[in-house]
Formats: C-alpha cells, sequence, structure tokens
C-alpha cells in the first residue's frame, strides 16, 4: 500500500513539474495567433483529393511556402530558387530540356509541371514519393539542383528574421526545421490549381469550343476502333478525361508511351519499383497548359506539339512494356507485327492541337497569388 | 433501498444476459472475390492459358458491382446499400476483397448485386469516390463508365489484350442465393466468398477467341462478352 502511495506522489510530482514547465514557456514566448484555416477551391470535376492530416492549410504557411518556392537562398551558392525551373509563365516548367542547377550544373531529366499537384498521389518522372512534402525537399539536396545540406538549410533560415517571424505565424515556433520546410512547400504547390482554361470553362457550360476544338476534343478523348469505324487520338486513354493528367491511384498513372526500343528505354519506375515489368515507365502529366511547357517528354526531346503528335501517330517505338493501349490504338485494323501507327490524318492532328491549345489557362498563368513575393 | 434495488437489479439483468437469443443487430459484411484464370489464381506475373489454348498475361483487371441489397424473399423484408457503387480491382494478389460495413441483420435469403453502373449514374461524371471519373474506367467525357477493364498481352506474340467492356444495355441484376445454414444473421461478421474467372468472359453463351478478337473496346463484339459475364462469371462459393 505504502508503495502505491509512493508511485501516486511521484506521478504528482511529475505532472506538477511538467505543468509548471509549460507554464514556464508559455510566459517566455509571445501568445501565438492561431494560423488560419485555408479551403481550397477546386472544379467539381477534379475529383478527389487528399490532404494530409498532419500539414492541414493555412493562409501563413502557404505564404511562407511560397517565399521559400522563390528564395535563392535555399541552394549551396545562393544562384537557383525552385522557381529558376518551375516558372509560373512556363506553366511550372523552364522551357530546357535539362534544367540548370547549382553553378551552372545541367540536372538529368526534365523539370516537372506542378500544375495540380493537389490530386497527385506519386511524385517525379520515375514515381520514388509518395507525398509532396518529402517531394520538396529532394531537389534542395540534389547535388545538380539546389545542392543544398538540409541541416545547413535549416541553420540557414533560422539566421533570417523574416522566416524566424513566419514559421512562427505558420507553425506556432520560431524553429526552423526540414519537416516544416517541406510541408510549407507542399501547401504553397496545393494551391496550385489550374481550372480556367478555355475547355474548363467548356465543361463549366460558360463558353462553347469552335468547331475544330471539339473535334479535336473528341479525338483526344477518344479511343480508335476501327472495327465501329471510330476515329481517336488516343491521348484520352492515359490522359484522363476532364483532369488531363494520369490516374492518380498507385502506379497507374504510369506508361511506357514507346519513346525508344527495349535496347534504349531508360528504367523509370523500375528504378523505383524494382519490377521488371515497369522498365520504361514514366509518369502521365497534367495537360493543363501543356502549350506553354515545351519541350516535351521526360527528358525534352521533342520542341514542340506537332513533334508529340507525330511520336503518337506514326514513330512509336515497340517494346516488351509500351502500354498495350497504345499497342492496339489505331484507326486501321491491326496487323500483328507491323509498324505501330495511329494514322491520323493532318487535319485531325490539327484538331487535336487546336484543343490542346484550349488547355491554357491565362488566369493561372498570370495569378499574382503565385508569383515571385519578393518582387 | 434504491440502491439495493438498484443494485439488484443489475445482477438480475446481467445473470439473464447469458440466456438471453443474442443476435446481433449489425454486422460487417465482407464480400471477397477470388480472381482465377481457370484454377490458377489471377497475378500480374504469370501466363494463362485460355481453353483453346492461347497464352496471355493479365496487366489490369477491375469491374464495377453496384447497387447491393439483401434481402428476404418471403417476407419482402430489404436493406438497399445506400449509394452502391464498388470498382473491385485486381491488386496482383488474385483477391479483392470489399467490405459492406454496419449492416443491419434479418433472416435474408438472397443477396442482389448488378455489373455495372446503372443508367442514372452512368450518364454524370460528376462523382467522387469509386465513380471518381480519374480511376480509368469513364468511357471518355460523357459517355458513363466501363463496367470492366481487363488490359494484358498474348504471348509471345506480344500483342495487346484489350478488353474495355459496358454500355448501358449491357447492366445486369444478379442475385446469389444465401442458404438458411450460412447464418449470416447471427455473426457480427460474414464474409460471402465470390470466385470471379477470367476465362468464364470468353465461354459460356458466346466462345470468344481472344487471339482473334484481341482487342474489344464497346461495338456490337463487346455484347458478346458482356452477355458472358452476366451468365456465369461472378459464382458465390461459400459464406463463413
Amino acid at each position: 500500500m505504502q508503495s502505491k502511495f509512493k508511485l501516486f506522489g511521484i506521478i504528482l510530482l511529475m505532472l506538477i513539474a511538467v505543468a509548471s514547465c509549460d507554464f514556464i514557456k508559455k510566459e517566455s514566448e509571445e501568445p501565438t495567433p492561431q494560423p488560419t484555416a485555408l479551403s481550397v477551391e477546386t472544379p467539381f470535376y477534379f475529383g478527389d483529393f487528399v490532404i494530409p492530416a498532419d500539414n492541414s492549410m493555412t493562409e501563413e504557411a502557404v505564404e511562407l511556402g511560397r517565399m521559400l518556392f522563390y528564395d535563392v537562398r535555399l541552394s549551396a551558392d545562393n544562384s537557383v530558387s525552385c522557381a529558376t525551373c518551375h516558372q509560373l509563365q512556363k506553366g511550372f516548367v523552364d522551357g530546357l530540356a535539362r534544367s540548370t542547377g547549382i553553378n551552372g550544373r545541367q540536372t538529368n531529366i526534365k523539370s516537372m509541371s506542378l500544375v495540380n499537384v493537389l490530386w497527385e498521389s506519386r511524385m517525379f518522372w520515375n514515381g520514388r514519393v509518395a507525398s509532396l512534402e518529402e517531394q520538396a525537399l529532394h531537389p534542395i539536396q540534389d547535388p545538380n539542383e539546389m545542392g543544398m545540406d538540409l541541416k545547413e538549410l535549416v541553420g540557414k533560415l533560422q539566421s533570417i528574421e523574416v522566416y524566424r517571424d513566419n514559421f512562427k505565424k505558420a507553425f506556432g515556433a520560431e524553429t526552423v526545421t526540414a519537416d516544416r520546410i517541406g510541408k510549407a512547400l507542399a501547401q504553397f504547390q496545393r494551391t496550385l490549381i489550374s481550372g480556367n482554361s478555355k475547355y474548363d470553362k467548356y465543361l463549366r457550360d460558360e463558353v462553347q469550343l469552335t468547331a475544330q476544338e471539339e473535334e479535336g476534343m473528341i479525338l483526344f478523348f477518344t479511343h480508335p476502333e476501327p472495327a465501329i469505324s471510330l476515329r481517336g487520338g488516343n491521348c484520352g486513354d492515359c490522359h484522363l478525361s476532364l483532369t488531363t493528367a494520369g490516374a492518380n491511384d498507385g502506379f497507374s498513372g504510369f506508361h511506357n508511351n514507346g519513346l525508344d526500343t527495349d535496347e534504349n528505354l531508360k528504367p523509370g519506375l523500375q528504378t523505383f519499383t524494382g519490377n521488371q515489368a515497369d522498365r520504361g515507365k514514366f509518369k502521365t502529366p497534367n495537360l493543363r497548359n501543356i502549350m506553354v511547357r515545351a519541350p516535351y517528354m521526360h527528358d525534352g526531346r521533342f520542341a514542340s506539339i506537332e513533334a508529340v503528335l507525330d511520336h503518337y501517330n506514326e514513330n512509336v517505338q515497340l517494346s516488351t512494356t509500351l502500354d498495350v493501349l497504345i499497342l492496339e490504338g489505331s484507326n486501321q485494323p491491326i496487323v500483328a507485327g507491323a509498324p505501330i501507327k495511329l494514322h491520323l490524318t493532318n487535319s485531325e492532328k490539327a484538331a487535336i492541337i487546336a484543343f490542346l491549345h484550349t488547355l491554357t489557362d491565362e488566369e493561372f498563368l498570370t495569378n499574382s497569388n503565385f508569383s515571385n513575393p519578393f518582387k | 433501498m434504491k440502491i439495493v434495488f438498484f443494485l439488484l437489479s443489475l445482477v438480475i439483468l446481467s445473470s439473464c444476459g447469458g440466456d438471453i437469443d443474442t443476435k446481433p443487430d449489425r454486422a460487417d459484411i465482407t464480400l471477397q472475390f477470388e480472381h482465377v484464370v481457370g484454377n490458377q489464381p489471377l497475378n500480374f506475373t504469370s501466363e494463362f492459358r485460355t481453353n483453346s489454348n492461347q497464352s496471355f498475361t493479365v496487366e489490369d483487371f477491375r469491374y464495377y458491382l453496384s447497387n447491393l441489397s439483401f434481402e428476404n424473399t418471403q417476407t419482402g423484408v430489404k436493406y438497399e446499400i445506400p449509394n452502391s457503387y464498388h470498382l473491385i480491382r485486381e491488386n496482383g494478389t488474385g483477391i479483392a476483397s470489399l467490405i459492406l460495413e454496419n449492416m443491419p441483420l434479418a433472416d435474408y435469403d438472397q443477396f442482389n448485386f448488378s455489373w455495372g453502373i446503372d443508367a442514372e449514374k452512368n450518364t454524370s461524371l460528376d462523382q467522387t469516390g469509386d465513380l471518381d471519373p480519374s480511376n480509368e474506367m469513364a468511357w471518355n467525357w460523357n459517355t458513363g463508365y466501363k463496367f470492366l477493364l481487363l488490359e494484358g498481352r498474348l504471348t509471345p506474340s506480344n500483342q495487346g489484350l484489350v478488353y474495355h467492356i459496358g454500355s448501358n444495355h449491357n447492366y445486369k441484376n444478379l442475385q446469389v442465393a444465401i442458404p438458411q445454414d450460412a447464418q449470416i444473421d447471427s455473426r457480427t461478421q460474414s464474409t460471402m466468398v465470390f470466385k470471379v474467372d477470367i476465362l468464364k468472359a470468353f465461354e459460356g453463351v458466346s466462345t470468344i477467341d481472344i487471339a482473334v478478337n484481341n482487342s474489344v473496346m464497346g461495338g456490337p463484339f463487346a455484347d458478346n462478352i458482356a452477355i458472358n459475364i452476366a451468365q456465369g462469371f461472378f459464382q458465390l462459393q461459400e459464406i463463413k
């Protein structure tokens, strides 16, 4: 009985100690106003999305994320920010096949657009990361991109007054951590929603498409079926309807789109999964604002959208993991073993390109909420 | 005195507890789908054979079930699951499950379900959850959902095997009997095990040669496969 009382006494003491610690802490810090919850408004037809429970959106964290995104001090030589390779007016890419990192180094892959990343569940061309929070820290540390040591970065930002203030506003404490950097950058990126293109307005019955744009849209989303004389551009099998993005469940949105034969196929998703069947599969990008995002493909090999159409129409390379919907996509009956061709006419190609132009969202590309806060 | 009475009644109640027939009001009922090709469990790596000896692999397999309900056909008691649209998707293990949580129990003798999406829901794509059009089951921007998607390759030719099946007229109501001895109403958890044999899509009413028709996406030929699926595709094996 006596020992029970002792234990009770100890617990009581500990409780008092904890309570007083808390009290002292509260005394020494200014009361922190609660960050303002932010609800993102999304077009209903973009479907479900998930915001991690431990990183709910607030105005303060988004604003902090925006600062971090545009701050060259996040790189080792203070020359490169996230925005160097992800430029608003270019749909958050940089117009290059290979991006330029610190000390003029070249990255080994094309930068990815950040348009509508809120709906994405796997990040990077090879899908190696499952959250924006984690993704954000990769380019910062990549030796060819921003080349920064995370510990060093935390110390660097901690020494800057405006960051101490903004971390406190966003997270309730001045302490800079890598976790909070990732969270703030992720929150900013989740606000990059492009849903005001002409196509979006068409989907909401606000505008009409021209006859050519509409023809292009129908071709874009149709898998050709020569047996029933159904002509199609075969784009929507991967760039799904309404979102024009790849599927976001697991690795469904990763495809081998016939860029190379088996000998030259880059590993892509296989790098992450180790699965031979994933060789040459890369993430299918969202196509909002695609017309300002040249060059195209994960390696930027096509300088123009016309070259992209030519690729899908007549230059697809056969390989063992080539997507079956490309393998079995043609406007003429398929002969086993013959080269894979879509057999679109020139005017059909032009119609598809006209449709792709309707995906440009000028309001997004000039949205001052997404631009450089230092300017 | 009141306290004593209260305690006494507690004792009485708790002692009675053991004798009362405690059938649960509600239960979680799991639908387990064993995806097979003939006798072999489905996976994404093996080579399978049709009855006409054509070999093939599978890379993706998914289908919609909808409008699930439990019914007693004698008394007319029926529980319809609200907003019941379910995308069943193979993940490479050969087994997919759907848990129906908190089902009100009764003396059911029949489970009703439909293959596909009813015409009303099938005309609109502003849906979420299992009907989210970004799940690759939407046909395109305005014409509803594929009811079944099967993709793979013929071997050794490496031709694609693409079956996208389902139009409004293929929507099919199906029923399975729930045997009395399954005692589904006396347990808080039951599992209904279905066998779903991909080969049954190629036989039954029409025999499909996948080497000849390796790509079927809508059109009249798709109806042949849809009719096969409506016939013998979903087989209740056991309730446990």
